[in-house]
């Protein structure tokens, strides 16, 4: 009785949380936003109401998924059977032992490895209610455990009725299957349980071999089947379950489970661990993870060495120049580490999509529509260069490790030292998106050229004509990519002192832009001689008018929100 | 009722932090548990609230009225103290964001319904910590840090009156008319708890608290009683927790 009503105070919180969420959200948009009043988050009673309507959804949302989950068990058994040859006699109500087999392996063994309550509780309600809400873990996870099975057996009953209309079942054969694989299923709960508590004094480690072993075995559970009925090795899933020893096994294991689960007593910690590295890191990892993105952690920093600390090599540099250099100095691997990932991720797809020009079936008509034109690869550089370009990381690492704190000095923001210091870092940037940039533009013109040759064209291997434009749109890009994060970060000036972002402006350019890019990525069919001018003009008055705006605004913009 | 930590051990990694504390709260005391940072308050907190398990020793509430010590407390197999026996107030407010104050506080109440001792109405409750009720109907997450902390403190003080009750700087994000409410609070129910207050102001320290700690090398040192108030308590309390060799009168219990 306890642990129902502890399990209706979780629906209830969980369902004021998503509806106080919505409210939030709506006040937050833009015009609209204002017309929603504070005072709906006080209408506890219409609360109330939609409590019952959320548990309504999410009774039938579990439906809904055990259906899909009665669909993959037919689909997974006619997929096997057009494998042996067998699907002209396919058919679910007689081919019941393959949709069994199948029912054995997903429910009884892998749901009941990877899909634990125990093994996955969640962040947003069960660390909540353990954490903050201060329920007491020991009754709170059980009950949890006993709801997950409960409803589980609820919603496998479909199956067990449909299994009925089969001539091998009957009504009470099924449901004894759906009870036995729930047992099953509580089984594996307290084996989890039981390997957290011989673990958890492996630091570190504990939870994520328990993980991967529960997984890893989820997986092979759900491939037996598949292995079986492809080799055609003999199983009957009523011969095996029905089985009275098999029956007094697996009841004996629920029965033992639940006195194993109702006196466990490390939930607590598993919980922390099964989400994060104890209680309080819950907030510190959040803001870690901020942190890390903005390249500012006290592990970047305990990493830095003492020719990283040193400024002697910069000696010959005065003022800001000098203040620059050991800012990018001091943080180059961090840069470095960004660049290289990125850089290597393209040069794999660029490679894939090399071999697969090369060594695949590509008839005539493909082999012309993909290289009738030289450099069509243009647009998809556009995005590539985007995915590379270091402005959004440099901005970022710019605001967290320096401009947060130096803007609250009236001298930093002074027009004699703003304007010099953006041009200062501009160049900076610039030189970081050479490699990056230059090895695209080295990579799609071999790309263009091998590509080419490989797939005998008839045509000319490359219009050398269009060299000079190609490499003069892929300059524009780098310039174009370089200047568009450090001018936007200057003239709006997003980030706040938590390193969180305020400016609903910089979120729609910067979605904007992201928008450009997907859009070029579908460009196949563009004429690429006005793609180029169209590129090259943009970006010339894009640069003229940004850089107007820097000398004049940027002064007054970039400041501390 | 005692609160007994016996060769209390802690380490993280290398990193040891807690070097086999030997103590024991009494209650009816409001302990200032001082230190300099990092020296291992918070784990130590963390420790006994079972937010962390401890590597060696052990922790131990006693109820009954017997001054016992920690040695013999622990020579007895007795069951071990519930998770709910220790409150810890954070330095940060840990609340759900997208809860209104009534919602949290009328929720938490039916959670923790078999704990709470003479359940009242929410704005009962509120009135305790003088926080306004028309906030109630606001969400937490547009909370001052204030707001959160009488929250938090309502919780962990009021609803569930834990025997031990551990506070880890719990006045730095108060008003001073809030600080001083918040210090009668404390000092109103401190007979019937062990009330272990960690802080960084000496000033506080002195006013608030009965006996003093302060964590250092891993170990709790005891502050005799009489020096607290002595003109002389600030400068040997900086002398001990900059490590100075002439700490040697104050010996751990």
């Amino acid at each position: 009785m306890r642990s129902l009503q502890m399990m209706l105070t979780t629906r209830k919180i969980s369902t004021a949380m998503t509806l106080n969420g919505l409210v939030y959200f709506c006040q937050k948009i833009p015009v609209i936003g204002k017309a929603v009043p504070d005072s709906l988050y006080g209408l506890y009673g219409a609360k109330t109401v939609w409590v019952i309507l959320a548990n309504l959804a999410r009774l039938m949302k579990r439906l809904l998924t055990k259906t899909i989950y009665l669909g993959s068990l037919f689909a997974s058994s006619f997929f096997c059977a057009v494998i042996t040859g067998d699907d002209k006699n396919f058919n679910v109500f007689t081919d019941v032992g393959r949709i069994m087999t199948f029912f054995f392996f997903f429910s009884y063994l892998a749901a009941a490895l990877a899909f634990g309550k125990a093994l996955n509780l969640d962040l947003g309600t069960d660390l909540l209610m353990i954490d903050k809400m201060h329920s007491d873990a020991g009754k709170y996870v059980p009950a949890r455990i006993y709801e997950r099975k409960i409803i589980d057996f609820f919603a496998t009953i479909p199956l067990a009725i449909v299994l009925s209309f089969s001539d091998q079942y009957t009504i009470w054969q099924a449901l004894l299957a759906v009870f036995l694989m729930t047992a099953s299923k509580l089984a594996f709960e307290s084996a989890v349980l039981l390997c957290f508590a011989m673990l958890r004094r492996v630091a570190k480690i504990r939870y994520r071999i328990l993980s991967i072993l529960y997984v890893g075995a989820g997986i092979l559970a759900l491939m037996a089947p598949f292995y079986i009925m492809i080799k055609k090795i003999p199983f009957s899933f009523k011969a095996l379950v029905f089985h009275p020893a098999f029956v007094i096994g697996i009841m004996a294991a629920a029965i033992a489970s639940v006195f194993y689960i109702n006196r466990y007593t490390h939930y607590r910690e598993l919980a922390f661990v099964s989400v994060t590295n104890y209680n309080l890191a819950l907030d510190k990892r959040q803001k870690e993870k901020t942190r890390t993105q903005f390249g500012n952690t006290t592990e970047f920093a305990a990493k830095l060495n003492k020719d990283d600390l040193s400024s002697d090599r910069f000696s010959h540099l005065s003022g800001y120049a000098y203040f620059n250099r050991i800012f990018f100095h001091r943080h180059r691997r961090f840069f470095a580490k960004k660049i290289l990932w990125r850089t290597l991720l393209i040069g794999l797809a660029v490679l894939a999509a090399t071999i697969f020009i090369l060594t695949g079936n590509l008839g005539a008509d493909t082999k012309e529509k993909l290289w009738g034109i030289s450099f069509r690869i243009l647009p998809v550089c556009f995005f590539i260069l985007y995915t590379l370009s270091i402005g959004r990381t440099a901005t970022a690492a710019m605001f967290a490790n320096c401009d947060a704190a130096m803007l609250s000095y009236p001298f930093y923001r002074d027009p004699k030292v703003v304007i010099p210091n953006f041009y200062l870092r501009l160049k900076t940037i610039l030189r970081f998106n050479v490699p990056a940039f230059s090895l695209v533009a080295v990579l799609a013109l071999m790309f263009d050229l091998f590509s080419r040759a490989m797939t005998n064209m008839d045509a000319a291997l490359i219009n050398w004509s269009m060299i000079l434009p190609y490499l003069v749109t892929l300059t524009m890009m780098w310039l174009f990519f370089s200047f568009h994060d450090l001018f936007i970060y200057y003239i709006l000036q997003p980030y706040t002192s938590e390193l969180g972002v305020k400016s609903k402006l910089f979120s729609i350019v910067q979605g904007f832009v992201w928008f450009l890019a997907y859009i070029n990525l579908q460009m196949s069919n563009v004429n690429i001689w006005i793609y180029m001018a169209v590129i090259i003009a943009a970006t010339a008055v894009y640069l003229i008018v940004g850089l107007l705006c820097i000398n004049k605004f940027c002064a007054k913009t970039f400041r501390l929100k | 009722m005692r609160l007994h930590i016996h060769q209390l051990e802690k380490s993280f990694g290398s990193k040891s932090v807690l070097n086999g504390i030997d103590f024991t709260f009494e209650q009816g005391r409001i302990y200032g548990l001082l230190g300099r940072n990092g020296a291992g308050k918070t784990t130590l907190f963390n420790c006994l609230a079972r937010y962390l398990d401890h590597d060696r020793g052990g922790i131990g509430i006693d109820l009954t009225e017997e001054a016992a010590d920690p040695q013999s407390f622990f020579s007895v197999p007795r069951p071990d103290y519930r998770e709910s026996d220790i409150g810890l107030v954070f330095t940060q407010p840990h609340l759900p964001d997208f809860m209104t104050g009534r919602e949290f506080i009328k929720f938490f109440i039916e959670i923790n319904s078999d704990k709470v001792i003479n359940p009242k109405e929410v704005d009962e409750y509120f009135r305790l910590v003088a926080f306004n009720p028309a906030d109630g109907d606001r969400l937490i997450k547009g909370y001052s840090h204030g707001m959160m902390n009488k929250l938090q403190m309502l919780i962990s003080m009021y609803i569930l009156q834990p025997p031990v009750i551990l506070l880890d700087e719990p006045l730095t994000s108060f008003d001073v008319v809030a600080a001083l409410e918040v210090k009668n609070m404390i000092k109103s129910i401190k007979k019937d708890h062990i009330i272990i207050f960690s802080t960084h102001i000496l000033q506080l320290a002195q006013d608030l608290c009965d006996e003093i700690v302060v964590l250092q090398d891993g170990l709790l040192r005891h502050i005799p009683q009489e020096s607290i108030h002595s003109p002389q308590f600030e400068t040997d309390i900086i002398r001990i927790l900059q490590d100075s060799p002439e700490v040697s009168e104050y010996q751990q219990p």
